[in-house]
């Protein structure tokens, strides 16, 4: 019977992708390499201190690009797998690290008014253990993280849509080390939307969202598993034709199964514009605010604040620049320590990127590119650090 | 219920097929700026900077952000001209340096025929000459979403180092951020 469905489903996936290939004008599969060679000023993201010294590298990172893009009249199915590698000349103990990142898009129109919209995003990295003289810089963290979504949109009328979605993200850590079992986690997440359009320029929307969180494999007493509601409005907004704006605010109440603490309750709120003062220039801002999973083992959560700016820029049709900047305040709680002993912290990270971008014929880019990234920490242990990374590359579209 | 499951998506595929082909005998109605937009964004790659079903405002936001735009904005009930459909075409291919007059409609459409393709024919085959933006970008929603569907999933905490969130490093602004992993919070070291 398992063959059948099976075998049923594949002649249906088949059946709607054939056409597709056929009626594509267009080469449905490209092919893309991109090869840079960079340094790094703090591979080992150090204070600088005696005991977490900088150690800076140069690096080279090879990364294949397949692109798969089908499009049909009531079928789309995009797919983007990417490999990459990357060496270091000055890293002990190990000096390469492998990244595996697809994205699956798959999208069928089975009316005018009902859509179903499937995508995946898989991604398994190969991050070996890292020493640097008595210092555990990086445990084994082979990873696998893969992410599901579906949603059903049904269209009432033509200005009022319904979606009903749902989500799953599983992550496992490859190694059987406990203090990584403990952080091996899946988050079922089932949602329902409705959005009205009330003018040419306005849309707002209500959702109802129930999320489960669950530390399948952590040991007892350090299980971080949550329930929790959300309840929001938002709106769509496009004030002028260059500026358009999104808007979403509302509740969400957090129940922890760990019964020595309290639940929670949060607002939350983000916003985002995109604005376009001339053609060849392109400016988004976004920030947010809510309870999000924490970044620190010994906190359940944390209330994080999110800022980020970006500017885009075509100095000519060949030459472009992009810079992109992004501030994350996080607020972790005593109340919510795992370790009682731990007191309120807070975490600053900053992120500032520029690239600069020159398309040499219709298939080749140079590209130069430079990172810098901060952390600013209260946390106990934590090891605060800068990094600057330059690199300079190439880009070939193969077919 | 797995055999209810499979016909019924069955069910679904097969009466689609009927609606739409009563769809398309019923007269052609004018083809509306969500109904290019979401044309563009599939036909170009951009889908995947997009939520899962996303809106058609969200559609607008990521073409924005890719410089593509009719000349008076994205509106949600507008119809598209052919002057619309000239410009967008041409910021799609990245070919608006061939406009001699930017500022004249009729100068789009000019400049998209010297390329043989003509805004005459129907609008999905003139969308299908388009190929997909190799330097496609798009603002990560992951990042600064508070909607558990669509928010990036913090990868394991830690106490240590490489703690910056692993989303911070990936605004895509044309995979500016180099590789993905290396920002992977590692998990703690005993204390």
């Amino acid at each position: 019977m398992k063959l059948i469905q099976t075998l049923i489903v594949a002649s249906l996936m088949f059946a709607l992708t054939v056409p597709a290939l056929q009626a594509a004008n267009t080469a449905p599969i490209h092919l893309f390499n991109r090869l840079r060679i960079g340094y790094d000023d703090n591979v080992y993201q150090g204070d600088d201190s005696a005991a977490h010294p900088k150690q800076d590298s140069f690096r080279i990172i090879e990364e294949l690009q397949l692109m798969v893009n089908l499009n049909l009249q009531r079928t789309y199915l995009g797919l983007r797998y990417q490999p990459s590698v990357i060496w270091y000349s000055d890293r002990e103990e190990d000096d390469i690290d492998f990244l595996h990142n697809l994205d699956v898009n798959f999208i069928h129109n089975f009316s005018p008014s009902l859509t179903l919209s499937l995508s995946d995003t898989l991604r398994y990295s190969q991050l070996p253990e890292l020493v640097d003289g008595d210092y555990l810089v990086r445990s084994n963290d082979d990873n696998l993280v893969n992410s599901f979504f579906a949603t059903l949109s049904y269209r009432i009328q033509p200005t009022t849509r319904i979606d009903l979605s749902g989500r799953s993200v599983m992550v496992r850590y490859l190694n059987d080390a406990d203090t990584e079992e403990d952080n091996n986690y899946y988050t079922i997440v089932g949602g329902l939307t409705v959005r009205q359009q009330l003018a040419s320029l306005t849309t707002v929307n209500a959702d109802l969202r129930y999320q489960v969180v669950t530390y399948d494999e952590a040991a007892v007493g350090r299980q971080r598993d949550s329930e929790s509601i959300f309840a929001g409005l938002g709106l769509e907004q496009t004030f002028v034709p260059q500026l358009i704006g999104t808007f979403r605010a509302g509740v969400e109440a957090r129940t922890y199964e760990l019964d020595a603490y309290d639940d929670q309750t949060e607002p939350y709120g983000e916003a985002s514009l995109t604005f376009l003062p001339s053609p060849s220039t392109r400016i988004t801002a976004a920030a947010s605010y809510s309870i999000y999973e924490s970044d620190v083992a010994n906190y359940l959560a944390q209330n994080r604040t999110y800022l980020s700016l970006s500017l885009a820029h075509d100095f000519t049709a060949r030459l472009s620049f992009y810079l992109s900047s992004g501030f994350t305040l996080s607020n972790y709680e005593a109340d919510y320590a795992l370790d009682r002993t731990l007191e309120d912290a807070d975490e600053n990270s900053y992120l500032v990127s520029a690239r600069l971008a020159y398309r040499v014929g219709r298939i080749n880019w140079l590209e130069a590119g430079w990172q810098f990234v901060k952390l600013d920490s209260d946390v106990r242990n934590r090891v605060e650090y800068d990094r600057n990374r330059f690199d300079i590359g190439w880009k070939v579209q193969l077919f | 219920m797995k055999k209810i499951l499979v016909w019924a998506v069955i069910g679904l595929i097969m009466g689609s097929s009927l609606v739409f082909a009563q769809a398309e005998q019923e007269e052609a109605r004018p083809v509306t700026h969500p109904q290019l937009a979401e044309l563009m964004v599939r036909a170009l790659g951009l889908v995947r900077f997009l939520p899962n079903a996303p809106t058609s405002q969200q559609m607008f936001d990521v073409l924005m952000q890719n410089g593509i735009a009719p000349q008076d904005g994205w509106k949600l009930d507008a119809v598209v001209t052919r002057a619309d459909l000239a410009r967008v075409l041409m910021l799609a291919m990245r070919m608006e340096d061939m406009v001699e007059n930017p500022a004249d409609p009729q100068s789009w459409i000019s400049a998209l025929a010297e390329l043989g393709i003509s805004v005459e024919d129907s609008l999905s085959s003139t969308i299908q000459m388009i190929e997909l933006l190799p330097e496609g970008m798009g603002q990560d929603i992951t990042l600064h979403s508070t909607d558990p569907l669509v928010r990036g999933m913090d990868f394991a905490p830690s106490t240590v180092q490489y703690t910056v969130d692993l989303n911070l490093a990936v605004r895509v602004l044309s995979e500016m951020e180099m590789i993905m992993g290396e920002f992977r919070p590692i998990p703690p070291t005993p204390y």
